[in-house]
């Protein structure tokens, strides 16, 4: 099985079509038919359902479009790296479902003491299939209610949510404020992963009893803080992730009482699956 | 870039040759020679050291290393969870678009054995003009409006009852005339199309005009309003088996209304489909309906 022919599945998957991928590669219908049947036999079973036409994505072959898609980004990954001259022989992988400022601080100590390991952080998934790489890193951060049989530990927390205001604004020199005080302001939020669609802070305004009005929501931080510096709104950002709105200029974090969530925020591996430097990783966070 | 030539090169590291580990894979060592060879050229770089004794890795060789256990691991990983998603584990999803409390045992008895799968009950009578478009896997109905799709009988409306709260004044009669509700507050169910159910025109039907109270889009709210109101309404026979588990309701037949004579039956569209779980369940409810139906 080459990754070759896993392209070809995952484009046969994303056109829904034999004829357009063979057009589109200049290969001959057949063959790429021949490419799908291989990859199916080597999966085990069919992957597609036809409609008519039309070649669609059946239970099992959703889930090997995510394998495929990863091995398939993975090995770009490795050829780049081999081009570029980067071959760092210890590399730790960590995806950053949620971000903990703690772990970069601690991840920098850990090079430090460390020299010929290199880290590379990985984002958390998006809703891009392709980028869908649930294992193909040595560990994750993510929540504690996320973990799924995987092996954690505990290393940060989320419990304070703080209110990021542009200066001038009239509650920007509060030593403390409660969340529902802020019902009536315009807020910037970010996509996130709760069932709400938004980041986490949004339910905290619903349980404060509103519904927050939303002038504008975006995927990256620094697009919601640049935002809110330039008078869009104002924003929500929990204790884990202060590094940036702390330092702002033009804002002022105010801490918000009351607000009683707080999640644990742990690192996770699939247990038995551990890399060597996965392994020293782990060891150092231990002590 | 080629699979078998990772797990190739793993297994060199590991037996510490070539020899060993083509022995080890069942494959020629030229085979594995010209295997590794292609990989190293892909990469534009050495993987192993061929000077001097013994096989050593050069430092790209110890980086791909770990790539390559990680790929060969995502393999491992990625075949188990197709296989995890052609056996037993997934949704099945089914829509109500008749009253039969039916179903929900047959749906529970389903969870029961099969408690990885999960079901989405959608329970709602709502418009279902176009039901083969959603991507419901099963759908109840009166088998008229089925649409000559394959599907399992799981009930039969033979009569309809007055359903009261236990408290109300006919709800000790043995049986009811419909000009017995003259005086009655009615309860009905429209849908958000604003169609009203098929008991109010049973009404109309049969020269009675009953007087609506209270309208409601929904099961839930019907069963809210009869319990604290007056209010009655009239449903199938098929609510039987959940209002005789539940204080507070009593339903007295209706006289007359026994010519009513459908079957309610379970559908699915026919052909290949997309959830290999649909056949799990529709197999499963064809056995339980045979069971209920010899009893």
């Amino acid at each position: 099985m080459d990754t070759r022919e896993m392209e070809v599945f995952l484009k046969v998957a994303d056109y829904h079509s034999l004829t357009k991928v063979a057009d589109e590669l200049g290969m001959t219908q057949p063959a790429v038919s021949a490419i799908i049947k291989r990859i199916e036999e080597f999966a085990g079973t069919p992957l597609f359902i036809r409609r008519g036409r039309r070649f669609m994505l059946n239970q099992a072959g959703d889930s090997f479009y995510c394998t495929a898609a990863a091995i398939c980004v993975n090995v770009n990954h490795i050829k780049e790296s081999f081009a570029v001259g980067y071959s760092n022989s210890r590399e730790l992988i960590i995806t950053m479902k949620i971000h903990s400022d703690w772990l970069l601080r601690k991840l920098d100590e850990f090079t430090a003491e460390h020299s010929d390991i290199g880290v590379t952080i990985r984002p958390s998934d998006d809703e891009n299939r392709r980028s869908r790489q649930p294992w193909i890193s040595d560990f994750s951060v993510m929540f504690k209610y996320d973990i799924q049989g995987m092996e954690n530990i505990p290393i940060d927390a989320q419990d304070t949510l703080y209110v990021i205001l542009p200066i001038g604004h009239h509650f920007a020199g509060r030593e403390y404020i409660y969340l529902d005080e802020l019902q009536e302001e315009n807020f910037v939020f970010s996509w996130g992963g709760s069932h709400t669609g938004y980041d986490s802070s949004y339910s905290a305004c619903l349980n404060a009893g509103f519904l927050p009005k939303i002038s504008l929501v975006t995927d990256s931080a620094k697009g919601k803080y640049a935002c809110i510096q330039n008078g869009c709104g104002i924003g929500l950002v929990y204790n884990n992730e202060m590094a940036v709105p702390s330092r702002l200029h033009d804002c002022s974090l105010v801490p918000i009482r009351n607000v009683l969530d707080r999640r644990t925020i742990c690192i996770a591996w699939q247990s038995g699956k551990l890399s060597e430097t996965g392994r020293v990783f782990l060891d150092f966070m231990q002590k | 870039m080629d699979m078998e030539a990772l797990s190739s090169f793993i297994s060199i590291v590991e037996e510490g040759g070539m020899t060993k580990a083509a022995s080890v894979l069942h494959i020629s060592q030229s085979a594995m020679s010209s295997s590794i060879g292609k990989l190293e050229k892909e990469l534009g770089a050495a993987l192993f050291d061929r000077g001097g004794k013994g096989l050593q890795l050069t430092m790209e060789g110890e980086f791909f290393l770990t790539w390559a256990k990680r790929l060969v691991s995502a393999i491992d990983e990625g075949k188990r969870s197709v296989q995890e998603a052609i056996t037993k584990k997934g949704i099945v999803k089914i829509g109500t678009f008749a009253e039969n409390d039916g179903i929900y045992y047959l749906v529970s008895a389903f969870c029961k054995k099969y408690p990885q799968i999960t079901v989405y009950l959608y329970d709602r009578k709502s418009i279902w003009a176009d039901f083969l478009s959603s991507d419901l896997d099963f759908f109840v109905l009166p088998k008229n409006e089925c649409r000559g799709l394959p599907s399992v009988n799981v009930a039969r409306r033979k009569n309809l009852y007055v359903l009261m709260g236990s408290g109300h004044r006919l709800a000790k009669r043995a049986l009811i005339q419909l000009k017995d509700l003259q005086e009655e507050r009615f309860v009905f169910t429209a849908s958000a199309d604003g169609k009203m159910d098929s008991m109010y025109t049973y009404c109309v039907e049969h020269g009675f005009e009953p007087r609506v109270s209270f309208l409601c889009e929904g099961v839930e709210s019907l069963l809210d309003i009869i319990l604290q109101t007056g209010a009655v309404t009239l449903v199938y026979n098929t609510f039987r088996q959940f209002r005789q588990r539940m204080d507070g309701l009593s339903a007295v037949p209706l006289d007359g209304s026994s010519r009513e004579n459908t079957e309610i039956v379970l559908a699915w569209r026919d052909g290949n489909d997309t959830n290999p779980l649909a056949d799990i369940f529709k197999d499963f409810a064809v056995n339980y309906m045979e069971r209920e139906y010899r009893r």
